[in-house]
């Protein structure tokens, strides 16, 4: 299914153009704040990963990190437009919790950090707002994430190792945070273009559907610019639609 | 637009990594420790009395036990009776049977000597966890302390209409979590137990009936007296289990061998090591209770330095288990308490 898409995508980008405008050009992104919920304030990591029991807030924002480079093609139609992107994600996740020792050394600070690296493929169809050179756009859309691989650090801020005796696994949040199985997002942003560029703030959801479900829901702020290389005017008699 | 094509495509190959594998868990730790699950009385003579234990033995990922020799089992080395060892025979697993149990954590003190790390909730977990597919076995969880003279703390985590059993697995877990803020105080066993013994014959519904203790410290004599405890629990059918992690004590063995129990002593050696045979004296209460494991039988003859054995006589001593492996290091060690009377 996903070679299949991906096929399509390849065929899509070097297809003769034949919209009233079609542009290309690179992409990049970066993640600059992450909020990430539960329901309740115990965590109960997947027990086919651990034994372990958290307790800590039930709300984590922070800063994301990360960097998505890639490509798009985007079609305009009057004061419409529509597109492709294809993006190497880079994210981090952060989860800070408690774990009870003994009650001489009362509740110990922990901080997960997983690393996720995905494919992207977001398809979006927008509106522009002005009639002008630079003009501000919104636009909404899917993203479809292909999940390539996923690191989880657990860290205990005053000891990672106590006395050489660790209790966390490396998969701690598995299905908490992420899996292995890819994933939608919904999106939706806001951008201003000038000249062959165009930069935008962009709001993300992870879809949690009941294949795919984490214990948390996560969702993010994006900064995204882009930057068209190349685009074709047609010529009359070339239109899609004819005005 | 060939160029961009071509930059998506590297962004494709580079992204197109292996996926991570399977998560794996964390074992929990463990150690090999033994316990005994009862001693029965065989015959006496005047001079002589033979005895057969019941032994059950855990082992470790790392460190296997799957066959013990019989010079693993010694005398324990300040008895004034002479043992001699008549016969050591493994067992296949005994039957299965359904139970219900009451796991009531002595919350005296504190845990910093024993269980720094609060092992005990993720053996917990484990316990629930396997307990999930055995919806005939009833589980349930309690704490006793006595935080001053005149409280006598003990709670039980109870569902609506007031049984300890059935409750869910997250709530008994949100419970236990914060048990350590409440350690304090001494032991009230003792009167726990007396309170125990009611609330399991009242809503058990097996009749393999008992309740576990995991205790750090005797009970405070305060309150009431062991001999009593042991009748009542008789008398309603309530077995005693003790997995004790410090004191080896005579009591022990009365209540556990008296009401049918089992009795795991783990001889405090270092502090981490104590929770090294607790968590697996923990997790494996369902297989205990239910009889689900390799036991030895050991047949032994008593001899007592001076004097004869005699009807009424009682004998509550202790059997060692330890066994090294080839490099000199220490692979097992437990005392095995056993409490009989002649009849």
């Amino acid at each position: 299914m996903v070679k299949k898409f991906l096929l399509m995508v390849g065929f899509f980008l070097t297809m003769p153009s034949m919209a009233q405008r079609i542009s290309s050009g690179i992409h990049f992104g970066t993640n600059i704040y992450e909020i990430s919920t539960r329901k309740e304030y115990y965590l109960f990591p997947d027990p086919q990963n651990t034994y372990n029991v958290y307790y800590g807030p039930k709300r984590n924002r922070f800063r994301g990190g990360g960097f998505s480079p890639g490509g798009y093609l985007q079609l305009d139609y009057k004061a419409f437009l529509s597109g492709l992107e294809v993006n190497l994600v880079n994210r981090s996740y952060f989860v800070k919790c408690y774990y009870m020792m003994d009650k001489s050394l009362g509740d110990r600070a922990l901080e997960f950090k997983v690393t996720q690296q995905n494919t992207e493929i977001n398809w979006f169809s927008g509106l522009k707002l002005l009639k002008r050179n630079r003009n501000v756009i919104v636009y909404a859309g899917f993203i479809y994430a292909i999940v390539n691989s996923n690191t989880e650090v657990g860290r205990d801020n005053e000891n990672s190792n106590i006395l050489g005796r660790v209790f966390m696994g490396n998969n701690e949040m598995y299905n908490v945070m992420y899996n292995d199985l890819n994933f939608w997002r919904l999106m939706g942003g806001v951008g201003y273009t000038w000249k062959n560029s165009m930069l935008s703030l962009r709001y993300d959801y992870r879809i949690n559907s009941a294949r795919v479900k984490l214990t948390n829901e996560i969702s993010s702020f994006n900064l995204h610019y882009n930057l068209t290389l190349n685009f074709q005017k047609l010529k009359k008699g070339h239109f899609i639609f004819q005005k | 637009m060939k160029q961009t094509t071509l930059l998506i495509l590297v962004a494709l190959c580079l992204g197109n990594c292996k996926k991570s594998t399977q998560p794996v868990r964390k074992a929990l730790i463990g150690a090999p420790t033994a316990f005994a699950l009862g001693t029965q009385y065989i015959s006496h003579t005047d001079t002589t009395l033979i005895l057969e234990m019941k032994v059950g033995v855990f082992t470790s990922r790392d460190r296997e036990v799957t066959t013990l020799n019989d010079s693993a089992f010694h005398s324990w080395p300040t008895s004034s009776l002479g043992i001699i060892f008549n016969k050591i025979e493994q067992h296949e697993a005994l039957s299965m049977n359904s139970f219900s149990t009451i796991l009531a954590f002595d919350q005296s003190e504190s845990y910093a000597q024993y269980d720094p790390f609060n092992q005990r909730l993720r053996a917990v977990n484990k316990v629930l966890l396997d307990m999930e597919s055995e919806s005939k076995n009833e589980f349930g969880l309690a704490y006793y302390n006595r935080s001053d003279l005149f409280k006598n703390n003990l709670e039980i985590r109870i569902r609506d209409g007031g049984s300890p059993f059935q409750v869910s697995r997250e709530s008994l877990l949100k419970w236990q979590f914060w048990m350590p803020d409440y350690e304090k105080g001494t032991a009230n066993m003792y009167d726990a137990l007396s309170m125990l013994i009611d609330t399991v014959s009242t809503y058990a519904s097996n009749s393999n009936m008992s309740i576990t203790v995991f205790m750090h410290a005797i009970d405070d004599r305060l309150g009431i007296n062991y001999k009593t405890i042991i009748n009542k629990a008789m008398a309603k059918r309530v077995k005693i289990n003790i997995i004790s992690l410090d004191p080896i004590n005579k009591e022990l063995s009365e209540i556990s061998c008296r009401t049918g129990g089992f009795l795991h002593l783990i001889d405090r050696r270092t502090v981490l090591e104590v929770m090294d045979k607790g968590v697996p004296a923990l997790t494996s209460i369902l297989k205990t209770l239910s009889g689900n494991l390799n036991i030895y039988t050991i047949n032994f003859t008593v001899r007592r330095s001076s004097g004869t054995f005699y009807s009424g006589y009682v004998v509550n001593d202790y059997l060692l288990l330890q066994e090294h492996d080839a490099d000199g290091e220490e692979k097992i060690y437990n005392p095995l308490g056993f409490y009989v009377t002649i009849p």
